[in-house]
């Protein structure tokens, strides 16, 4: 298991140099000078001294070089769209406020899914089946800009019970956690019945009932241990996506958060946050593929691990 | 379904006669059965069908060009003339949204096909020759997983450029990672049944088995996860456009015509709803027709 989880780490690691080696080339692919400043004409001097600065006058190997040699050292560097902080600051106060966001879309899109699928499952093929299934992929198909329009519509222009975007009291998080849990909620929902059917229909189960233990014995013991399994390596690989923000819902509302990031340093070519988001993203990506896959030998035993 | 009718449980029944009277039901037929049987499958084919059809059509049915503009008439609501209103400077919405239709599907439509030239060739390698193949397609694969979706093609349409065109390069791109797994995960399985010995003691060459009998025995799987990628491509293209890296002016585009009515939507609702509903119903038709597709094809219901 040691042996197993070490070399998954090595893996992750070789995962995240090629990672930065793609964002690296791609950013300085990308046509345009993050200097432009536009009506003022800089200097050829100045200008030659910023590209020192930063080090753009050095071969391309050579800058991905001393980048990656401070970034192993904790130094990501100073964002260009905000010089006086560094990178790491920047990330560290937004991301709490994205992640707020995700544990709250978490906490409510995951318990209600499952229970939302287990109803389905339960109900097969019935109306209840049929509506539970129309309003997961309802919650599928809206993007979530959409979901975020129109409750902002309805809940803060007609209604006025929430504000429409912003950040600071506990009324200014219903309206995006509202929105950005519909999308996971329906798919845990899709998946559980999904998951729950297959395994309704295994042989154990009806053995168990035949030993006349009751719908719901049945279905705590013995359904949801062995649904569990697929659930697991589908819907936790979800979650950074989730703790990662989402860029519109973020747009929407006017949030603090990361996802904010994402878009600015794409638009203006802030070389330093986009190369730190990306691996930051990766990293949170590859762990929890890792731990996806330890928590699969933990429930079902017939799994090895190599 | 006239056949379905005169057996109270076609597919048991089918399966008990075929013993007896043989009645050769053939495989596709059996699906196709199957498939029909499904009310939120037909549902998806009737809307899917519809929406092809009306944006294949899209000359001949919107009432005015995309790009005509009539200023006197700008930000009708909907009546008569204007069954879906126009926007602040005269555009048709009913004409926009028919034809914005067009541009999410040319873009679902032929992403995807893009994303298949790469994933399948790439799949089919993997798994078939396994080894160094597989070792590096895998490789590839996983990085491509670990960026966050998204981002990775707002890098990208900055790399290129918006436009139809690029939209489509970029999420074929970024999405064809689904499709390489799937494909190898059918050939590693496929490869170890009998047939397979069975053309190889034959002196069949590698890419022979693969093409003529891995492939359409991993088809089935591959055609659900095909439908399922194009509500996604569409999806994807919707998120671009809203960001505004997307689909340039005066091209409409489904996800453009929501993001653009943000800003009036307290006023003039119908901006944002009607692009909305057919961004709804666009993605339902695909989700409900590979859904049925799957239930219909899935070999375990044999």
């Amino acid at each position: 298991m040691a042996r197993y989880i070490l070399g998954r780490i090595g893996g992750l690691a070789f995962v995240l140099v090629a990672v930065s080696i793609v964002t690296f080339a791609l950013t300085r692919a990308v046509p345009g000078d993050p200097f432009a400043s536009g009506e003022r004409q800089v200097p050829a001097a100045t200008q030659a001294a910023r590209a020192a600065k930063y080090g753009f006058d050095k071969p391309l190997w050579r800058q991905y070089l001393n980048y990656m040699g401070s970034a192993l050292h904790g130094d990501f560097g100073v964002p260009f769209q905000s010089p006086t902080r560094t990178v790491t600051q920047l990330i560290a106060d937004t991301w709490p406020v994205t992640i707020k966001i995700g544990l709250g879309a978490i906490l409510i899109a995951y318990p209600l899914g499952i229970l939302l699928g287990t109803i389905a499952a339960t109900h097969r093929n019935g109306p209840i089946d049929y509506a539970v299934t129309f309003v997961a992929s309802l919650g599928l198909v809206l993007p979530n800009f959409v979901v975020a329009t129109w409750l902002i519509l309805l809940f803060a222009v007609r209604l006025g019970w929430f504000p429409s975007g912003g950040w600071g009291t506990p009324q200014h998080l219903v309206l995006p956690i509202l929105a950005y849990s519909l999308g996971p909620m329906a798919l845990v929902a899709r998946y559980v019945r999904t998951c729950l059917v297959d395994t309704l229909d295994a042989d154990f189960v009806r053995t168990a009932r035949a030993k006349g233990l009751s719908d719901r014995r049945v279905l705590s013991g013995h359904v949801a241990r062995n649904a569990l399994i697929p659930f697991i390596t589908v819907m936790l690989p979800e979650i950074p996506n989730i703790l990662t923000g989402s860029i519109f819902i973020e747009q929407m509302f006017r949030i603090p958060g990361l996802g904010r990031f994402f878009v600015t340093s794409t638009f203006t070519r802030d070389y330093p946050m986009i190369m730190a988001l990306v691996l930051l993203v990766a990293v949170v990506w590859g762990f929890t593929y890792l731990l996806t896959d330890i928590l699969y030998t933990m429930l079902d035993p017939r799994i090895r691990l190599r | 379904m006239s056949d379905a009718s005169t057996a109270a449980s076609p597919i048991r029944l089918a399966g008990a006669l075929t013993a007896a009277e043989t009645p050769r039901v053939g495989n596709t037929r059996r699906a196709l059965r199957r498939f029909f049987r499904q009310r939120l499958a037909v549902v998806g084919l009737v809307i899917t069908t519809f929406l092809i059809a009306v944006a294949l059509f899209a000359p001949l049915i919107a009432p005015t060009p995309y790009d005509k503009t009539i200023l006197m008439d700008a930000n009708t609501f909907p009546n008569r003339q204007y069954p879906f209103g126009t926007d602040a400077i005269g555009h048709d919405e009913l004409s926009r949204i028919i034809y914005g239709l067009r541009t999410s599907l040319i873009v679902g439509f032929s992403a995807v096909a893009f994303a298949c030239l790469i994933g399948i060739p790439l799949g089919l390698l993997a798994g078939l020759r396994g080894g160094l193949a597989d070792f590096v397609v895998l490789r590839i694969v996983e990085v491509m997983t670990a960026f966050p979706g998204i981002l990775f093609a707002m890098f990208l349409v900055s790399v290129v450029g918006g436009g139809v065109r690029n939209i489509i390069l970029v999420i074929g791109a970024t999405s064809w990672v689904v499709l390489c797994r799937l494909t190898r995960a059918q050939l590693l399985t496929l490869r170890e049944r009998e047939f397979v010995q069975a053309v190889q003691a034959l002196g069949a060459s590698d890419w022979r088995i693969a093409v003529r009998h891995l492939l359409p025995n991993a088809l089935p799987p591959l055609i659900v996860a095909i439908t399922l990628a194009i509500p996604t491509a569409i999806f994807t293209e919707a998120g671009l456009s809203f960001l505004g890296l997307g689909i340039d002016e005066p091209t409409p585009s489904l996800g453009k015509m929501v993001a653009d009515s943000a800003p009036y939507i307290r006023l003039y609702w119908y901006l944002g709803l009607f692009p909305t509903v057919a961004i709804a119903l666009a993605m339902l038709g695909f989700t409900f027709l590979g859904d049925g597709l799957r239930d219909a094809l899935d070999p375990r219901q044999n």
